[in-house]
This record gives structure tokens, C-alpha cells and sequence, in this order.
């Protein structure tokens, strides 16, 4: 596998409830807005949002991402978090009446 | 200071946690948050009238244009949950800036069937303040 995938919080970040700015904790990590989310890195990039409900929503089409990147996300969020539910991805232009058009 | 990281809006995306909603989309309007002012003037005062800021906030709403797909058209809903929208990844950068929020689609606006005519439909997902819409700066 020539990729490294990790699971993070949501980037998300809260706003402190007092002061209104960004909110960090006493170590100086951002506390995220949504802490039943979780993020998938690839090579440090975020590339996809896990709901609680294990919904994993891609940020790039499924065609567009590393061989075997989609199982190995759904293989890291069930061990790490919860069982994947939805995968979901945006999706390329693909009506093929339009396509037949072009021809 | 030149701003480094102005950018176009293609590549934006849009997630919706709980209805894992997935469409073309071709435009988002984020909205605007706002507050109340409340008039405070009172007889003395001179000059101008004067304003205090409200505690509250409006949350607001987004509103969606996409392209319609007629096996994931989308519905109203009553149930609250969490969207983010990652703006573009600016050159540089490694986190995009994201909008997020929580709240509800609160109308969905059906295609117009036209001759030669692309579907489109759009949709407005009204934030319920339960969770602070909020933009967090993308990061280098």
C-alpha cells in the first residue's frame, strides 16, 4: 500500500461558549465542533467525514482516489470508530443520454 | 498584506451526515449570520441614535443549486443533522476552511422539465443553532 490513512477529529472547530473565538483545550488542540464526527487523512490530507451513524462521506470521486483507498478507510473506521454504513462519494457527470449525444 | 489564499468556489463540497445526501451540485449560497441590534436611545441622547448588540445570533441558511438526479432526489425533513460544506483546497494549504452547522432542508425546489433542458433543483438547509454554524479556517 503506497498510502497512510488516519483517523482525527472533524476540523471543524467549536467556538469557545464565553469569548466566541476559536476554541482550544488546555494543550492547545482544537476542540471540534462536531465530537461524534471523526476525518479521514490520506498522506495528511482530509479526504472524507465519518458520521456516528458510520456514514463515510468522500470530499473526491471514488475513481479519483488510491486503489484499494475506500476499503482500507472502511477497514480503519471499524476498528477505530464505529461499523461503516453509507460510502458515499461526489459523483462525475454520467448521464448517458449526453454521452450518446457527443458521439 | 496580499491575501494568499483567495480562491474560485469549484471543487467545494457539501456532506450531510445523518441523510448522506450526494448530488452535483453547482452552486452553494452559505448565508449570512447576523445579530439584532436593540435601540438604546433614550431622551438624552445626542448625536446619533444608539445601538447594543443582541446576545443571539441568527444562525441562517444555505442554499443549494444541484443538478437533478431523479434515483437521489431529496426531500424536506425534520430531523436535525450535521453539515459541513470544505470550501476548495487553496495551493498550500492541507486542511480546507470549512462552514458546519447543524439543521435541517427546509424546502426543495423540483426541476423544471424543459426541452433540451439540463434538470436542476435546489434546496435550503435552515441551521437550528443547536450547533453554532461555524467557519473554521482552512491551515497550511
Amino acid at each position: 500500500m503506497a498510502f497512510s490513512l488516519t483517523l482525527g477529529n472533524h476540523p471543524s472547530q467549536a467556538r469557545h461558549p464565553v469569548t466566541g473565538k476559536p476554541w482550544f483545550d488546555e494543550d492547545g488542540i482544537y476542540v471540534p465542533l462536531f465530537p461524534d464526527q471523526r476525518s479521514i487523512k490520506l498522506d495528511g490530507f482530509v479526504i472524507a467525514y465519518v458520521s456516528a451513524d458510520g456514514n463515510i462521506a468522500f470530499l473526491a470521486p471514488f475513481e479519483n482516489l488510491p486503489e484499494g483507498c475506500v476499503e482500507e478507510a472502511k477497514t480503519l473506521v471499524a476498528k477505530e470508530f464505529v461499523e461503516p454504513n453509507e460510502v458515499i462519494a461526489p459523483r462525475k457527470f454520467d448521464n448517458p443520454e449526453i454521452e450518446e449525444d457527443d458521439e | 498584506m496580499a491575501n494568499t489564499y483567495v480562491d474560485i468556489g469549484t471543487g467545494a463540497i457539501a456532506v450531510f451526515a445523518t441523510s448522506a445526501l450526494s448530488l452535483n451540485w453547482t452552486s452553494m449560497a452559505l448565508g449570512t449570520k447576523s445579530i439584532d441590534t436593540i435601540d438604546t436611545t433614550h431622551l438624552a441622547t445626542t448625536g446619533n441614535k444608539t445601538l447594543m448588540g443582541g446576545d443571539l445570533s441568527n444562525p441562517g441558511e444555505v442554499s443549494f443549486e444541484f443538478q437533478w438526479d431523479s434515483e437521489n432526489g431529496p426531500n424536506v425533513s425534520n430531523v436535525s443533522e450535521a453539515l459541513t460544506i470544505s470550501f476548495p483546497l487553496a495551493t498550500g494549504q492541507s486542511t480546507k476552511a470549512t462552514y458546519a452547522g447543524t439543521g435541517l432542508i427546509t424546502s426543495v425546489s423540483f426541476p423544471t422539465l424543459g426541452v433540451e433542458e439540463l434538470q436542476t433543483g435546489s434546496l435550503t438547509f435552515t441551521f437550528d443553532g443547536l450547533t453554532d454554524a461555524t467557519y473554521t479556517d482552512g491551515t497550511t
